[in-house]
């Protein structure tokens, strides 16, 4: 479903260029839950951002769908359709409700309002979110924001997530609701996850680890990962 | 609608610089039309005037306003009151006036001075209504050839000829044959245009006595006054086409093509009023830009976000240029509403402009209140501010996302 080939990235600080991914290639299938794992600086975080197609200004190829994705325009046009995000700080749009945000990424993919709406209550439901609807994320809490987060990241049934420490900033309990919630959405809508995190909480879950360290996979297997 | 809530939500996250911004658009948006209110009715009052000192439309014979007479009335209109019988016959004209311009010397028997009469019905005082300022005495009773004629002076010509109300004045002019002509007229009354210039020279004296004087029965021109000054160029038209022509042909001039204040007036205050525009909008522009600066650079790591989900930057340029939109028109309401609390208020206020230039009276200080300046003005302040969130808001939406998410 994503492939990596080959990927090479390297960043300009000053005079100096620091080379941040050595020569990566891995592939990420069908309803697969990867945990991306490695100490800071090791090159997850870059990693992550190509994966999510959030970045192009690297060497190697990425492959969505068995489709080279090779432009700006094409890979905004996957991530709208095809990917969803998850990040550390929820990043929901602080003027817009809870169903609001959930709805942003269908009003982007023009899908008429009654089976958005039906969509937006149908994954507030199943996130345990739906009395909340209303809600503005200033009026949530950490853990209810981070699941009206993985709502609006599942609502497209997209084949990807792309989700950056998702539990980091939750505390133990809310963590392993959050990793069920995402587990079990992703085989509900075989959906894939690509998820970096430090968190064993979150790594206990996944399918795969990859892990990383200094720009390099140094392990792909279902393991524990220990960061 | 939804994204104009979100805008209105948008604006509502920093009130007090949101506030600042619309306070300035208002603000910019009050002075505009104030200052346009102010220039519209100037416009209107010497377009009035001017109108009134010369008729709608003048009627002359071709050339009478390019070329100089020889002789008085050597381009005068013959047979008036048949022209006159005719203009008066079209539903739309109010009245017509013939009159006669001359010039000579006025004379109290021991002292001379230069004149510009007007020889004029004495109903067209009335007609014209209130347009001169009587210092003294009357204005011209109906014309009785067995009584005295009559001259109203200008204030500084009968302070020139030390003439009173009842005293005796003798005019000297040239006949239309070109021999010398002089009459004694009484002085009814003593006035002021506002104009000292003109104050130094002008009287007037019934439309008979002058062509008596002038030894003529033509008149120099036929002034035509309308109920509705739109129907003017309507007229006009109608007056100049071939099938209308009278014989002689005669020219029409509308009041525009001679009110020279008028359009001295109107560029200045054109020009004034179009540099004051351009800095309130360049103050406008600043104003927004600077905002939507602040909140496009507050608001990076979001704009990351929607970008992540697949936002073209369109659509998020779209996104600050509806808050833009949002402030430009709650500014511009308020500088609309406060420009007609102040165009209200002045009518009530009696407040007095000192006198312009080269006049002697003021004039009330009033502001018009335009519906079409306003459009035009929220118009112009709505592009200004949906250009200047555009450019403030180019640099959040180009930057790469993977920087904008990590923005702190």
């Amino acid at each position: 479903m994503l492939q990596l080939s080959n990927i090479n990235k390297s960043y300009r600080l000053g005079q100096l260029e620091q080379q941040a991914l050595f020569d990566v290639s891995l592939q990420v299938v069908e309803a697969e839950l990867v945990g991306l794992c490695g100490p800071s600086g090791s090159g997850k975080s870059t990693l992550l951002n190509i994966c999510g197609l959030l970045d192009q200004q690297f060497d190697g190829q990425v492959y969505f769908s068995g489709e080279q994705v090779t432009g700006p325009q094409q890979a905004m046009r996957l991530r709208r359709s095809q990917l969803g995000f998850v990040f550390q700080r929820f990043n929901l749009v602080p003027v817009m409700s809870a169903f609001e945000n959930v709805e942003y990424p269908l009003q982007l993919n023009r899908i008429a309002t009654p089976q958005r709406k039906q969509r937006v209550n149908e994954l507030l439901e199943a996130v345990g979110m739906l009395e909340h609807a209303g809600k503005r994320p200033d009026r949530l809490s950490g853990g209810q924001q981070q699941r009206i987060a993985l709502a609006r990241a599942m609502v497209l049934k997209p084949r990807l997530v792309i989700a950056d420490e998702p539990t980091a900033s939750l505390d133990s309990q809310t963590a392993h609701q959050v990793v069920s919630l995402m587990k079990q959405l992703s085989h509900q809508h075989g959906t894939s996850i690509v998820v970096a995190t430090h968190d064993d909480r979150m790594s206990s879950h996944c399918d795969r680890i990859i892990r990383m360290e200094d720009g390099r996979v140094v392990s792909d297997k279902e393991a524990l990962c220990v960061a | 609608m939804r994204r104009l809530t979100q805008a209105w939500l948008n604006v509502q996250r920093n009130r007090r610089r949101s506030l600042m911004s619309v306070s300035i658009i208002a603000i910019a948006v009050f002075a505009l039309l104030s200052a346009g209110g102010f220039g519209l009715y100037t416009y209107q009052s010497l377009a009035e005037a001017s109108a009134r000192e010369s008729g709608h439309i003048s009627v002359t014979m071709p050339g009478y306003f390019d070329s100089e007479e020889d002789y008085p009335l050597q381009n005068g209109i013959a047979d008036s009151n048949v022209l006159i019988k005719s203009l008066l016959s079209h539903q739309q004209v109010k009245a017509v006036q013939p009159r006669v311009e001359f010039s000579g010397l006025a004379s109290n028997g021991e002292k001379s001075a230069i004149f510009i009469g007007q020889g004029v019905q004495p109903n067209e005082f009335r007609q014209k209504g209130p347009f001169l300022d009587i210092v003294e005495g009357k204005l011209l009773d109906s014309y009785n050839p067995d009584e005295a004629p009559q001259v109203v002076l200008g204030k500084d010509l009968a302070r020139n000829l030390k003439m009173q109300i009842g005293d005796w004045l003798t005019l000297l002019s040239t006949t239309s044959e070109g021999a010398l002509n002089a009459y004694d007229f009484v002085v009814s009354g003593i006035v002021s245009t506002g104009v000292p210039e003109m104050d130094k020279r002008l009287l007037y004296i019934d439309l008979n006595a002058a062509q008596a004087l002038l030894d003529s029965q033509r008149v120099s021109v036929v002034s035509m006054y309308f109920y509705d000054y739109q129907d003017v160029g309507p007229m006009l038209q109608t007056l100049s086409a071939p099938s209308a022509q009278q014989t002689p042909s005669l020219e029409f001039t509308p009041w525009w093509e001679r009110a020279v204040f008028y359009d001295a007036v109107r560029n200045l205050y054109n020009r004034i009023f179009g540099v004051m525009g351009a800095v309130m909008a360049l103050v406008v522009f600043v104003a927004l830009f600077n905002t939507l600066s602040m909140s496009v650079t507050e608001r990076t790591r979001e704009i990351g976000t929607l970008a992540a989900m697949g936002t073209s930057p369109a659509e998020q340029l779209r996104g600050f240029v509806y808050e833009a939109l949002v402030m430009a028109l709650i500014g511009c309401v308020l500088g609309i509403i406060a420009n007609g609390a102040l165009s209200a208020g002045l009518l009530v206020a009696d407040i007095q402009m000192p006198p312009p230039p080269g006049r002697t009276d003021g004039y009330p200080l009033q502001v018009y209140f335009s519906p079409i300046l306003a459009l035009w003005v929220t118009v112009s302040i709505a592009v200004i501010c949906a250009g200047a969130s555009a450019i403030a808001a180019l640099k959040g939406v180009r930057k790469p996302i993977t920087e904008a998410l990590i923005y702190v």
